[in-house]
């Protein structure tokens, strides 16, 4: 049963998990935290107020949150054969993740900024800070605790997706479980499957942890 | 002795669900340059919004504001910043940033108006002994005392070398004992650089120690204007 092979298969697994979950969630961030940011600014008490922008990018969160994966998934499959050219492997549930991890991002990027203190945000505005100064130096900094919890929760998240992606034979150890443990029912490495990403999220979210804790000025 | 901020007919309404508010009615000030000018009201009397609306945080619905005998409502928003980097503001929460160090906080103005990292280091520093915190520039502000935050706030607002202070209920978040003190330095700052200061307060014993003039506002309007003496009378 533990043969090499499986030991390989698993192992390749775990390396395609964090492939597809480290990049969906670095490409998830590329389209959420613009996203996010307009957000915050554009929104009614924002340093920038725009409500149809604002309108906008909320609907659009909206629906696109409201999709469940697995359907995003499929619906996703014309435009994941056209930019990755298959719709089969770890390369092409990159872009389904992407899509879906974006406006999540996007949400958790504008909880993050929007909790920067107003005052703090004022007192940049009376010293002559235009709206880009105030997102870089005020906004991004002040919120950037929360920003890597943020990150760490996102992470999280496309890693459980991503296993998701599996059923449609998108690689990884979600792959893995479904093909092992429920066709074939082959109980123990769908558990050693589903252990391995429980102590995967377990060790990044230790790491965002640590990494918050460390970075943060506000104590002591 | 010529009006640093003079302010015309001034009103401020907002809107809210229930309809108009007045913050602001017909308000009519000049402050001379140079000198100590009080704003005291009670607590929602709009005294923190007439102060907004010398530096245009809050934009008047009505009336004129001239800042250094310009008029702030025709300038561009480019030129309203430009204006903003001659008028200092500090507030009573200090609004410090918390994730960066007290020189990283007084170097912010100067790198608003583009000033060398060497050189905004340099005058930060002379700045932090300006306040007597020339030791304090590694510290982060949740390691400071209120006092000392608004120590670092007053540093930052002076950077860039403003015309005008605006205090917005400056020591309304300190004991009476550091309330002094800052008030002292106010002072000092105001005597050595010629800085013009308003301060907007609702505790009469900060009138009395700093100002040479001041403006009592009640629900939006200005009931008198004078000398501390004239409009406060003697103590009693």
């Amino acid at each position: 049963m533990w043969s090499d092979a499986v030991i390989r298969m698993i192992g390749e697994g775990i390396i395609e998990s964090l492939y597809m979950t480290a990049f969906s969630t670095l490409f998830g961030y590329v389209l959420g935290m613009p996203w996010g940011i307009a957000l915050v600014v554009s929104g009614k008490e924002g340093i920038h107020p725009s409500a149809l922008l604002y309108r906008i990018l909320d609907v659009l969160a909206n629906i696109m949150r409201s999709i469940p994966f697995l359907i995003l998934l499929i619906l996703l499959l014309p435009f994941t054969r056209l930019i990755v050219g298959t719709t089969i492997g770890s390369t092409a549930t990159i872009v389904p993740l992407t899509i879906s991890a974006a406006p999540m991002i996007a949400r958790m990027v504008e909880s993050s900024l929007a909790e920067v203190d107003r005052g703090v945000v004022e007192a940049a505005e009376s010293m002559g800070a235009g709206v880009l100064f105030v997102i870089r130096h005020v906004l991004l900094v002040e919120a950037r605790i929360s920003l890597i919890a943020g990150a760490t929760i996102s992470f999280a998240t496309v890693l459980g997706y991503s296993a998701m992606a599996g059923v449609v034979g998108g690689g990884g150890l979600g792959d893995i479980a479904i093909r092992y443990g429920y066709y074939r029912y082959q109980t123990d490495i769908m558990i050693v499957t589903v252990a391995l990403l429980v102590l995967l999220v377990q060790i990044f979210q230790w790491l965002g942890n640590h990494l918050a804790l460390t970075l943060d000025r506000r104590k002591k | 002795m010529s009006a640093i901020v003079e302010v015309k007919n001034l009103s401020k309404v907002f809107l809210s669900k229930d309809g108009k508010v007045h913050a602001l009615t017909d308000i009519n000030l000049a402050v001379e340059e140079k000198s100590i000018f009080g704003i005291i009201g009670m607590s929602g009397a709009g005294k923190s919004t007439l102060v907004r609306c010398f530096n245009f945080l809050e934009r008047p619905t009505e009336g004129e504001v001239r800042v250094e005998g310009k008029d702030l409502s025709v300038l561009t928003h480019k030129e309203l910043l430009a204006m903003r980097t001659d008028i200092g503001m500090i507030f009573q929460n200090f609004n410090l940033l918390m994730q960066k160090n007290v020189i990283e906080n007084v170097m912010l103005p100067l790198r608003i108006t583009g000033t060398k990292r060497e050189d905004a280091a340099k005058r930060a520093r002379e700045l932090l002994a300006i306040v007597g915190l020339e030791e304090k520039e590694r510290a982060y502000p949740s390691q400071l005392s209120g006092g000392q935050m608004q120590r670092v706030a007053i540093a930052r607002a002076l950077a860039n070398r403003p015309k005008i202070l605006l205090c917005d209920e400056a020591t309304s978040a300190l004991d009476p004992q550091t309330t002094q003190s800052i008030l002292a330095l106010l002072k000092r700052i105001n005597g050595e650089f010629g800085i013009t200061v308003i301060i907007i307060t609702h505790e009469m014993a900060v009138v009395r120690e700093i100002c040479d003039r001041v403006a009592v506002i009640e629900k939006g309007r200005l009931e008198k204007t004078g000398s501390v003496k004239e409009v406060l009378g003697d103590v009693e």
